[in-house]
């Protein structure tokens, strides 16, 4: 398990390894909690925690504040 | 009726698939194959930003060396520029914007549309076929778009759904391209709002109850990808208006869960909405050139994916402009305005709506009397499109190329007073819009930049400088072109 580098949760793993031949050139991560996904390979600006500006960073724990784009139907 | 030429159908004919448009292109000089290796990131969007720039000549560009994605190939930019689109419609590369304005107006119909259907065991699309094991990291040479975007997106799929009520009308059947985020190996989201026609198919299907499967369609031809943003009217089909502009046959196919897609496609990844999910989607950067935040958006399941051997993956640079979304709908926007204008308005002469998916439009017309631009204004803001996105618009006489920003900012300094300029507050927006205090509320301005006619007794004398103009000026200035061109030698 590795740590997102947007909502720092510790349960992403590993979608795809970009080989050429035999050597690994990257991997590929995602996150199952914000789905946010990065390749190892990236700048700093895009996968740092440190560099990523604090506006794209997520705090998954409220939900609400992230608008629905389609309202979901109320059971009735 | 379409209007287009001989030599435009002649063209039309040979490009029935992405791969036919690249050989166009590639015929033209309008593609290139990027020659050497790149990283996903920034590599790509570093080199996309930079052929899209130019919005006259750009190509299309190849990717077949991406690091980490052996033997996969990505293309973008195949819409980029002008020159581009003109080679689609069989002009030569640099035709004005303004000639193909009035060139897809002429060819705006759906009268008897060809689309043959191709058996699926006999489409192309159908070459490899994948049950099981679905990654679309692994299957796709995947790689972020702007620096700061919530994930790897498909930016230029078009997905094509059925209205749950009513499946079997075809004209119903929605292709629309909406940005895609994928989330799992087999999971997506899909960014569609109830305004719509997508969105209004997820809510009916949730609404009864029903599944709702959909198809996205990838590496298309041209022409669809051009209409499927295009926003034609709800029971009107993309297919029809694609094949229809293009006077020459758009070859269909089914997917294997039942929808009508093209036979020569590269891929199409097969799906079913998952009820009342909603996921993390964004942030992405838009065609406003910001980015919009994140939201909950929902979420498909993949249930098989055909595609052609070696499938080529198109995707699209999009962010802030100029790019190749800006020339892909730029003129697909222009004119179903200007097809619902000109029914009630013969006046109006051209519509401009290429800035930001008609976020800012010119319309030109002939104004009959005081006042009257304005009132041509408020119906274009009641046009499909106009609802939401017209939100400054600027009009002008028929003396002014809407297509040309010097004859527009001239009219915007010699005759508009500031009492020319509507507000109309707290209405309905795009949901993107950085500007908006609410999203998916804001303004519409209208600046009338026309002349003032009677009974309006200010500026009535002034007398327009006639600017000497037709054939004999253009020989003059072809004949200033080549010695300029002479001189540098």
């Amino acid at each position: 398990m590795t740590a997102c580098p947007r909502c720092s949760n510790s349960n992403a793993t590993v979608f795809h390894e970009g080989r050429e031949g035999e050597e690994l050139i990257w991997t590929l991560f995602g996150c199952p909690d914000c789905y946010f996904h990065w390749r190892d390979s990236e700048p700093a600006e895009s996968i740092s925690p440190t560099k990523r500006k604090a506006v794209f960073q997520m705090d998954t724990s409220h939900p609400e504040k992230y608008q629905l784009v389609l309202p979901v139907r109320e059971e009735s | 009726m379409n209007k287009q030429s001989e030599l435009s159908i002649e063209v039309a004919k040979k490009v029935g698939s992405l791969r036919d448009f690249l050989d166009l292109l590639d015929s033209k000089g309008q593609f290139i194959t990027w020659p050497e290796e790149v990283l996903p990131e920034p590599d790509i969007r570093n080199i996309l930003v930079a052929a899209g720039d130019d919005d006259k000549f750009g190509p299309a560009i190849m990717f077949d060396k991406i690091k980490g994605y052996p033997g996969k190939r990505m293309v973008a930019g195949v819409h980029g520029s002008f020159s581009n689109i003109a080679a689609l419609l069989g002009y030569p590369l640099g035709t004005p914007i303004r000639d193909l304005f009035y060139d897809i107006v002429g060819r705006w119909t759906t009268e008897a549309p060809q689309l043959p259907f191709i058996e699926p065991d006999k489409a192309v699309i159908n070459e490899v076929r994948i049950e099981e094991n679905f990654n679309l990291f692994s299957l796709l040479p995947l790689y972020r778009i702007n620096a700061m975007d919530g994930g790897f997106y498909i930016g230029k799929a078009n997905v094509v759904s059925r209205d749950p009520n009513d499946p079997d009308n075809f004209g119903k059947q929605n292709v629309g391209i909406y940005r895609i985020q994928p989330h799992g190996p087999d999971t997506f989201t899909l960014m569609s709002v109830p305004v719509h026609d997508m969105g209004r198919h997820m809510l009916a299907a949730e609404l009864d109850d029903v599944p709702l499967k959909i198809a996205v369609m990838l590496g298309n031809h041209p022409a669809m990808a051009m209409f499927a943003a295009t926003p034609v009217g709800y029971d009107e089909s993309e297919f029809a208006y694609a094949a229809g502009m293009m006077g020459a046959p758009i070859a269909l196919t089914k997917s294997a869960n039942g929808l009508d897609i093209q036979a020569d496609g590269e891929m199409v990844i097969e799906a079913e909405y998952i009820h009342g999910e909603r996921q993390y989607e964004g942030p992405f950067g838009e065609f406003p050139g910001s980015y919009s935040g994140v939201r909950r958006a929902p979420v498909f399941k993949i249930t098989g994916i055909s595609h052609r051997k070696d499938p080529i993956f198109e995707n699209i640079y999009i962010g802030k402009g100029w790019t190749e979304h800006d020339t892909l709908i730029g003129l697909n926007t222009s004119a179903p305005i200007y097809a619902v204008l000109k029914k009630e308005f013969p006046e109006v002469e051209a519509v401009n709506a290429l800035y930001q998916h008609g976020l800012t439009g010119i319309i030109s017309l002939k104004s009959r009397f005081a006042g009257f631009a304005k009132s041509v204004a408020l119906r274009a803001l009641s046009t499909p499109h106009g609802l939401i996105y017209l939100k400054n618009l600027i009009m002008v006489d028929a003396d002014v190329d809407p297509f040309d920003l010097n004859q527009v900012m001239w009219a915007l300094s010699v005759r508009t007073r500031a009492d020319d300029i509507m507000v109309l507050d707290n209405m309905a927006g795009i949901m993107i819009d950085p500007s908006a205090v609410i999203p998916g509320k804001g303004h519409h301005l209208i600046i009338d930049a026309t002349t003032h006619m009677a009974p309006d007794p200010i500026g009535g004398d002034v007398e327009i400088v006639r600017r000497p103009a037709g054939q004999e000026i253009d020989d003059l200035a072809q004949l200033i072109k080549s010695m300029q061109e002479e001189a540098r030698k």
